[in-house]
């Protein structure tokens, strides 16, 4: 049910929009950079009360840094209109470090709330590069 | 779970920049303007700043906490 509530923003940005592949992956990547931008400040603000210990605040840190350098990157592409498969590689790359900022980062918080909260904010931005994905298949 | 959190998350995600979107549509549909190719540089530039924070946010938490050096012979 929580995922359903985050797709619907996405729904409402890429499914009345036509066109190529690079046209809904650029409507998406806008999302995707706010949503980012949150989970960072989240995440920073939970880190700061003291809920997220350093070692796991470096390594989320970490991957969002190479997050964001990833969406500049995918920007690039889509202003070169680059093809399907050179975009579909560049989110899989994105989404594997989701992967790891959740794996290696979010899961390992013991405050409860916090951990809750960040969770939802990272599905938030893996479920947008999802359907990204969708478009470049 | 918080209800608040859940909301907080929610209007973050929602609070999109009608401007980027619309430049990137007016671009893709050949019909870009020098604003269009500003607001695009603007967006890529944003990212820069996520990442500039995160960094920032590394080495403070770094300083925070002195390595451990171990101790020959423990």
């Amino acid at each position: 049910m929580r995922k359903l509530l985050f797709l619907a923003p996405l729904v409402l940005f890429v499914s009345g929009c036509p066109g190529s592949a690079v046209h809904k992956v650029t409507v998406a990547q806008h999302d995707f950079r706010f949503t980012v931008q949150a989970f960072q400040d989240a995440e920073i603000a939970e880190h700061d009360l003291g809920k997220v210990p350093d070692d796991l605040h470096i390594r989320i840190q970490t991957t969002i840094k190479e997050v964001a350098q990833g969406g500049a990157d995918l920007d690039a592409a889509l202003a070169a209109n680059a093809n399907k498969s050179t975009l579909k590689a560049k989110l899989d790359a994105i989404q594997a470090l989701l992967d790891v900022s959740l794996k290696d980062g979010v899961l390992g918080i013991k405050d409860k709330d916090a951990k809750a909260q960040l969770e939802l904010a990272l599905e938030a931005v893996k479920a947008i590069v999802a359907n990204a994905e969708v478009f470049v298949q | 779970m918080n209800p608040a959190i859940v909301v907080n998350v929610l209007q973050m995600i929602l609070a999109a920049e009608p401007a980027v979107v619309q430049a990137i549509h007016n671009l893709l549909s050949g019909n870009g303007t020098a604003d269009d190719l500003t607001v695009l540089k603007a967006d890529t530039i944003a990212w820069q700043a996520v990442a500039d924070k995160a960094e920032a946010q590394i080495q403070a938490a770094k300083v925070a906490r002195p390595p451990i050096v171990p101790v020959a012979g423990a």
